[in-house]
């Protein structure tokens, strides 16, 4: 079971107009592991993992998820099938509640059409149990109420409340505050903890090197390097960041 | 110190007090005025019974208006869809009988649909969209009666059935307990069905509910489809009150309904709203110009106090945080 490929992305290019944002990007999640991906800005990591959760299609390449290939490249498609991500900008609609935000697509109803807002309740306090996220005093408020760290616990809570296999996370500390980062880092954690596949873009090394089992390097839309954490210095990081 | 900030958490509590109510103090305001400024008059069961029959038409509208001012669009063309559908249901009335009245109801709807379609579809800005179709079906009603109006007791005449019905629809108590059960279940769309959640979610941020899978297209049309069947509702409340339909029917009373939803607190940028405070934005504007009227006040200033009354509440009530660049 060790080494389980969860995810396989083969030969994946993405262009925009004259510009080649990816090509040829292989790489493979293992089952249970953080795979932290990193790359200069503008390096394409960000339009990677869009193709991974479907806001993008690919120009070329393949996914396989389990073994299976995937064939069509929509949110919806990729939500179903268990990719969940959480976007830079969180992704959040601040003028709604907590339990909108975590069931956002997904409203369970009653009779068909009326907001079933027990159920919820119930499972957003599970999910925040989950993620120890002990905080929040009023689930209903407008999330534009909450702290940044509050929010990013409701955008990390949103991937993972459907006992989702795939993870993504677009620089989920990059806004916050210390306190607030490392309530974050321990929640990538548990997540992997509670069994998640989680793939991390970050800039920030530290981080990178506290939490990922593995890297990838990303540069100028070509993986330039795939590696077990323990195989590559933080120089040699760099360097392969910046040089290639 | 201590006092000090006693003192602000006070301000800070009646701000927010104020923000969340100012379509009920407006109206209290009004009351209290008109009270005093025209007498006991105003107060009177008559008068009352009055406003109660003046209220529903705008009240009605203005609450389908909210549903498109919380997805952060605006719908023009309700006054002049209001005075097609009475024309259409008029005639109905007067060829088939009380059956009829559905032509008025499925008349705004399928308008409701197009604007929708147009805006949705084409990306034409619904501003631009209900203003085009507003001038339009004015025109359009003009054309088709030739200037003339449709009596519905006509029908007895011709049919030998009697509208009476109709009418009676539109007199106190009857035309008031329709407006208060539009309202009721206008109340539970908007709050308590997947609908209504997903319409505020929209007015938000459209962009993140589209990333999650909500079509917005066929869901951005349906909305206007519903502004549509409550225009249809307040068409035939209309026709019932003032027993014709004329090309004048409705003329202007986007604006009243535009008004009404500012006034109960709905910021045009969406998201947030709610369709009683709407409705009691209506029923401020009814206050308003009735007390106007009991006071002895040519009715040329009526125009005049709803433009004050509705600079002073937004510049009261409107929360720059929540809708953050006021444009």
């Amino acid at each position: 079971m060790k080494n389980e490929i969860i995810l396989s992305a083969t030969n994946i290019s993405k262009r925009f107009g004259g510009v080649i944002a990816l090509h040829d990007v292989s790489f493979n999640l293992v089952k249970n592991e953080i795979l932290a991906v990193v790359g200069a800005n503008g390096a394409g990591k960000s339009t990677l993992m869009k193709i991974i959760a479907g806001v993008l299609s690919p120009d070329n390449g393949s996914l396989m998820l389990n073994g299976k290939k995937i064939e069509k490249f929509d949110v919806f498609t990729m939500r179903e099938s268990g990719i969940e991500m959480v976007y830079q900008d969180l992704a959040l609609v601040k003028n709604m509640n907590a339990p909108y935000n975590l069931f956002i697509g997904r409203l369970p109803t009653k009779f068909g059409i009326f907001v079933d807002k027990a159920k919820m309740e119930k499972k957003t306090k599970e999910v925040l149990e989950r993620l120890q996220v002990k905080t929040i005093q009023n689930l209903w408020a407008d999330t534009n109420s909450y702290s940044g760290g509050q929010q990013q616990a409701i955008a990390i809570g949103r991937a993972i409340a459907w006992g989702r296999d795939i993870v993504i996370l677009d620089e989920p500390t990059a806004a916050l505050g210390v306190l607030e980062t490392e309530q974050v880092m321990e929640t990538i954690l548990e997540l992997k903890k509670q069994g998640s596949s989680i793939i991390l873009i970050s800039h920030n090394l530290e981080h990178v090197y506290k939490l990922a089992d593995r890297i990838l390097v990303i540069r100028n839309g070509k993986n330039v390097r795939e590696v077990e954490k323990d195989e590559i210095t933080i120089d040699e990081l760099i360097s392969a960041i910046t040089i290639g | 110190m201590d006092n000090n900030n006693k003192r602000k958490q006070v301000k800070e509590r009646f701000g927010c007090f104020l923000k969340n109510n100012i379509a009920f103090v407006s109206l209290l305001i009004l009351i209290i005025l008109f009270w005093i400024w025209a007498g006991p008059n105003f107060m009177s069961r008559k008068n009352w019974t009055y406003i109660s029959q003046q209220l529903p038409v705008v009240g009605i509208l203005a609450i389908g208006m909210t549903f498109a001012v919380t997805g952060g669009y605006i719908d023009l063309s309700v006054g002049s869809s209001l005075g097609l559908a009475g024309y259409f249901a008029a005639l109905g009335i007067q060829r088939y009988g009380p059956i009829g009245v559905v032509f008025g109801l499925v008349t705004p709807v399928i308008i409701g649909f197009v604007n929708g379609a147009l805006f949705a579809y084409l990306k034409i800005p619904s501003f631009v969209t209900t203003l085009s179709t507003q001038v339009i079906i004015r025109a359009v009603l003009m054309i088709i009666s030739n200037g003339s109006a449709v009596y519905i007791s006509e029908g007895m005449a011709t049919t030998g059935k009697s509208n009476n019905w109709l009418t009676n629809i539109g007199k106190f108590p009857y035309v008031f307990f329709i407006a208060l059960f539009v309202l009721i279940i206008a109340h539970i769309i908007y709050n308590k069905t997947t609908f209504g959640w997903n319409l505020r979610a929209i007015g938000g941020n459209e962009a993140v509910v589209s990333l999650f899978g909500l079509q917005l297209m066929p869901f951005k049309t349906a909305v206007f489809g519903l502004v549509g069947f409550f225009v249809g509702i307040a068409a035939l409340v209309n026709l019932g009150r003032v027993g014709a339909a004329t090309t004048v029917s409705g003329q202007g009373m986007e604006l009243d309904a535009i008004s009404a939803v500012v006034l109960g607190g709905t910021p045009l940028t969406g998201g947030y709203g709610s369709v009683v405070k709407t409705f009691v934005g209506a029923l401020s504007l009814v206050v308003l110009s009735n007390g106007i009227t009991l006071a002895g006040i040519a009715p040329s200033w009526n125009n005049v106090a709803k433009g004050l009354l509705l600079i002073i509440a937004v510049a009261v009530a409107l929360d720059r945080k929540k809708i953050g660049i006021v444009k």
